[in-house]
């Protein structure tokens, strides 16, 4: 049973493009092997640990409520130069500002984004909801009963976060500004910086 | 020209707005964030807003309001505080309220890096491309139901339950909104609802009209799906995104 198990596991984790819930995966096994049912989780565990020790290509991982199976990170660069579509930074830093923010402080209005922001935030949450990384969760009770948005489970797929509860406190940012002392420049506009440079280069190397 | 002018000239465009702007002017030059300089802040920003109409960059309407609240803290504290009439607001508020904001978008600003440091993470790492298979967690579940299916199945509802009365009269009236969370919550709890249930506890016609809207607005919104497991068959609804309902 145990063998079987860990291929039926491995074959559905391998099939679904999204994370798969424990229940569904349960379901679905059990419908194949009803003796499963009493076992599941500590099967399960088994085959996340033989994942693991096998050190394959693949690697199960914990995301948005469920489980998928990954390339590993040793495996990136290969796998990159594989795709034809280069994966760049998909997010400017405004888009992860408004995410930031929406995260945070889900439900929220466009104008209480703004006001945080203090600068225009509609381009970027059209963008955002095309993207489907924010969805609307109603309105807000008020003047003009503006949209309420909140992020979805692609904005979780997209930062390889289980749940909302996985990002850290806001207060953990706070300790990280320094309150009085140098700030370290513009970190994140360096890094987008050399990021823009490494991918020029792998254009050249392409030329070659 | 000071040498805060000089680095602005390459860094303009990185700016995501007048708070960021003034973050930065406060930062490199290592100014404690609640004992601004008002006076000097005031002209670096105002010559940093010089340079960009210089290099022809778009200002957008914020940083001209923000140059003129800096412009206001500044000639307020240059007036003895009795000349001040009692609606204005003091220096010092319109300072507390301006370093609150920026304190505030300054953790948001961490919280972003913080994602682009996960996004990095994450984009080492790569799962099957989304549109490839099209899979469903309830897999019996696959035919996707047509408004006309629903249209069928409402009016089967309706049919069963012609002896109700067309409207009752309640303290509070039945909202399409109040009916699209009590369906959310369904779902969160069970993960799916067959169609027809959701009518079980409707007592009026009034009431199924406005459940069966709140349906079709949630399906518009996408946080749902309506399934059959065989044409013509019931119909389950299912949550678009089972795990962020549970989430919320």
């Amino acid at each position: 049973m145990r063998e079987r198990f860990f291929s039926l596991c491995e074959a559905l984790l391998f099939v679904s493009p999204e994370p798969l819930p424990d229940t569904v995966i349960r379901d679905l096994l059990i419908e194949e092997e009803p003796a499963v049912a009493d076992v599941f989780d500590t099967l399960f565990d088994d085959f996340r640990q033989w994942i693991t020790r096998r050190e394959g290509g693949v690697m199960i991982v914990r995301v948005a409520g469920g489980w998928q199976m990954v390339t590993r990170p040793e495996c990136a660069d290969a796998v990159s130069r594989l795709k034809t579509r280069r994966q760049t930074a998909r997010f400017s830093r405004a888009a992860l500002e408004v995410l930031a923010i929406i995260a945070y402080r889900q439900p929220i209005t466009t104008p209480e984004i703004e006001t945080i922001r203090g600068v225009d935030s509609s381009g970027v949450l059209k963008n955002l909801l095309d993207k489907k990384l924010i969805t609307i969760l109603g309105r807000k009770k008020g003047p003009g009963n503006p949209l309420l948005y909140g992020t979805t489970d692609q904005f979780l797929i997209a930062f390889g976060l289980d749940s909302l509860e996985t990002l850290p406190d806001l207060t953990e940012f706070e300790e990280l500004i320094p309150r009085d002392g140098p700030s370290p420049g513009l970190p994140f506009g360096e890094r987008s910086e050399a990021m823009e440079n490494e991918s020029e280069e792998k254009i050249t190397d392409e030329d070659d | 020209m000071d040498p805060v002018s000089d680095q602005l000239r390459v860094k303009l465009e990185l700016f995501e707005g007048p708070l960021d702007l003034l973050l930065h002017l406060i930062r490199t030059q290592h100014i404690d964030i609640a004992a601004i300089p008002i006076a000097k802040i005031t002209r670096q920003y105002l010559e940093t807003i010089r340079i960009m109409k210089e290099l022809d960059l778009d200002i957008a309407g914020e940083y001209l309001v923000m140059a003129s609240t800096l412009i206001l803290i500044k000639s307020r504290m240059l007036l003895p505080p009795s000349s001040q009439g009692d609606n204005d607001e003091s220096a010092e508020v319109m300072q507390a309220e301006l370093v609150r904001r920026l304190k505030e978008y300054e953790v948001f600003k961490e919280a972003g890096q913080h994602l682009h440091h996960l996004e990095q993470e994450r984009q080492l790492v790569c799962a099957r491309p989304t549109d490839e298979i099209e899979t469903d967690v309830h897999t019996e579940w696959v035919i996707e139901a047509s408004l006309v299916d629903l249209l069928k199945s409402l009016r089967d509802i309706l049919d069963r339950k012609q002896d109700l009365p067309h409207h009752v009269v309640r303290s509070k009236p039945v909202s399409v909104r109040s009916r699209m969370s009590a369906i959310l919550k369904i779902l969160s709890e069970r993960g799916s609802v067959i169609f027809r249930d959701l009518f079980s506890e409707c007592d009026s016609r009034q009431d199924i009209i406005g459940t069966f809207l709140a349906v079709l607005e949630l399906m518009r919104l996408q946080a749902i799906r309506a399934r059959q497991r065989k044409m013509f068959g019931d119909i389950r609804l299912v949550a678009y995104r089972p795990d962020e309902v549970a989430g919320t």
